[in-house]
């Protein structure tokens, strides 16, 4: 379960870093402002849950062209240093916006299902259910528009080659803020997705994004499926190590994987020198 | 170049006798407060902006590494008894230590991969100190920590550090000291060698330099003096909290080095003492205010990219006649 949230956060990380060459620090801020969004429309205006998710992922959708417009295109043949700052700017912003208009109190999304179903011996709920085939659908669903639509092998050129792609009449911005935006309602999803499950509140995305980095520096940055499987593969891990050694340390335990990791390659387990 | 030595130096002195009169200026304790804590908060931005200006590493675990040397020297203090004069160079130590053992493996890592590596590190590590209950105290925190004993002088008198004024001072000396620590090392070989490195890193290494080496020692002076602004922090506070090693921390000197100006000394000096007072007058604007410096930092990265005293000195320039351009 857990695994599906990083897989879906981290996918959409890696197809912004990807083009981009961002490393979006406010990919969790975002992520957090999906989960109100959904919030706000299914208790404010008794949405239903599947809507609440749509209307989410297409506000963020547009919130992240936004951004990309108005945040970071400005700064793309300037040093990457300013890039990164800038996205710590709209940490700022998003997350004490949030905190003081929204408060610090938890909400939470009613669930879809209460219903609770028995597999193989231990018990499921069934919204974790529903995160896991959603998550699943939705990857695949990325998968499919990446390798077989027009707009998809477009973003695809464009973070392969971008002088290229544009000799060939792409218009690489525009790519730039799509891909930014699909990126960023992937994130609203698993937000969504997640809050009947884990809570909301405006500091909700910051362990959420260091574990997405965690995995898109581990799967190799900018790699499709380094960032599914290491999603899953984390998710994993973490539950794990929560269940069976320490419930206390399980972050600092994977962070330190991380730095293990970057001791001995300094480019990822799976990334390319460059 | 010698009569603008001497200007420098009248004007250095100056700003000097300015830092030492104020507080007999300003006479109410709150304004006096938050006078300390300016002190406090520009030894961390300069002792950021040395990794981030001069090496050009953003490392996001800056506040983090505050909070190690607020929560060392605070636990030196109460749970090993060991008074402040002792406590605070051994928190300071321990900080650097942190910083060696950290910033060796991250910093073999290049471009994104740093502020990526340092932001995970610095999460963390705060959720060491927030969830350890037994050590740090967890999210309660520490309380009752101990103001600097006082220093006794000749003639039965002694300096105690019981006012906030008399903290003011200490915290002027322990500025100082910082100042000229990473002027004359930004000044020096090694300070070139950094800039070399934050220009063209590859560059740097094929000419003959250490990267690596340079690096992990401009990290780990850079960590101690974080580490020395958090144990001066705690010793004047008495209490800390979790949030005081938060990752958020960070991201405010980041805005202290940034707004007032990367890759000069004044620049973290003046953002250091600027933002706090401005928050301070911007309280009306409640939670608000980080959402305005948020994009305050944005737009001077767009517009500002060397932050006030970048600007200021683009301007003098222009009147001066000598055309505008910094670097």
């Amino acid at each position: 379960m857990l695994g599906s949230i990083y897989a879906m956060v981290a996918l959409g990380l890696t197809l912004i870093y990807g083009i981009l060459n961002i490393p979006n620090f406010a990919h969790g801020a975002l992520y957090m402002i999906g989960a109100y969004m959904a919030f706000f429309a299914i208790t404010s205006f008794s949405a239903p849950y599947w809507l609440g998710l749509i209307v989410a992922m297409v506000i963020l959708f547009v919130i992240g062209m936004l951004v990309e417009r108005l945040a970071f295109r400005p700064l793309y043949d300037k040093p990457l240093i300013n890039s990164f700052i800038v996205a710590v700017g709209l940490i700022l912003i998003f997350e004490n916006g949030a905190l003081a208009i929204w408060g610090p109190e938890f909400r939470q999304i009613p669930p879809l299902s209460d219903a609770v179903i028995r597999v193989l011996g231990t018990t499921i709920t069934m919204q974790r259910i529903i995160v896991i085939i959603t998550a699943i659908l939705l990857i695949v669903a990325v998968h499919l528009f990446i390798k077989k639509t027009r707009l998809g092998a477009a973003i695809e050129a464009t973070s392969q080659n971008r002088e290229g792609a544009q000799l060939m009449g792409i218009n690489v911005r525009l790519m730039g803020g799509i891909t930014f935006g699909i990126g960023t309602a992937l994130a609203a999803v698993a937000a969504v997705l997640v809050a009947p499950i884990l809570l909301i509140y405006p500091m909700m995305g910051a362990p959420v994004i260091g574990m997405a980095f965690v995995i898109i520096i581990i799967g190799g940055m900018g790699s499709f499926f380094g960032a599914v499987l290491g999603g899953y593969l984390i998710g994993l891990l973490e539950t794990l190590v929560s269940s069976y050694v320490t419930n206390y340390f399980t972050e600092a335990i994977i962070f330190g994987l991380l730095v293990v990791v970057l001791a001995i390659k300094p480019t990822g387990l799976f990334g390319k020198e460059h | 170049m010698s009569t603008n030595g001497r200007k420098k130096a009248i004007i250095y002195s100056l700003l000097l006798l300015l830092a030492i009169a104020a507080p007999l200026v300003v006479r109410d304790e709150y304004h006096r407060h938050i006078m300390v804590m300016c002190g406090i908060w520009v030894i961390a931005a300069l002792a950021l902006n040395l990794i981030l200006g001069y090496a050009g590493q953003l490392n996001l675990a800056h506040g983090t590494f505050f909070g190690i040397g607020a929560y060392a020297t605070g636990l030196l203090m109460q749970k090993a008894g060991i008074p402040f004069w002792g406590a605070l160079p051994l928190g300071c130590l321990i900080t650097a230590f942190m910083g060696v053992v950290t910033g060796i493996p991250t910093l073999r890592t290049k471009g994104h991969y740093f502020p990526i590596a340092t932001m995970c590190l610095g999460i963390a590590i705060y959720y060491v100190i927030a969830r350890w209950d037994d050590f740090t105290g967890g999210a309660r925190g520490l309380f009752g920590l101990p103001r600097p004993e006082a220093i006794p002088l000749p003639f039965g008198k002694e300096i105690s550090f019981d006012s906030t004024i008399a903290c003011y001072y200490l915290v002027l000396v322990f500025v100082l000291v910082t100042i000229v620590v990473i002027s004359r090392l930004v000044r020096s070989l090694t300070g070139k060698r950094l800039i070399a490195i934050r220009g063209n890193e590859d560059l740097a290494q094929s000419l003959g330099i250490n990267t690596m080496r340079d690096k992990v020692m401009c990290f780990t002076i850079s960590t101690f003096f974080a580490g020395l602004a958090g144990g001066v922090f705690a010793a004047y506070m008495g209490t800390l909290m979790a949030e005081n090693a938060h990752f958020l921390v960070s991201f405010e000197m980041l805005l202290f080095v940034m707004i007032g100006g990367v890759a000069t000394i004044a620049g973290p000096v003046v953002g250091g003492i600027v933002i706090p007072l401005l928050t301070e007058e911007l309280q009306f604007l409640g939670g608000m205010r980080l959402v305005v410096f948020g994009l305050i930092l944005i737009l001077t990265i767009r517009f500002l990219p060397f932050g006030i005293v970048g600007g200021l000195r683009m301007a003098a320039m222009r009147i001066a006649g000598r055309g505008g351009k910094t670097q």
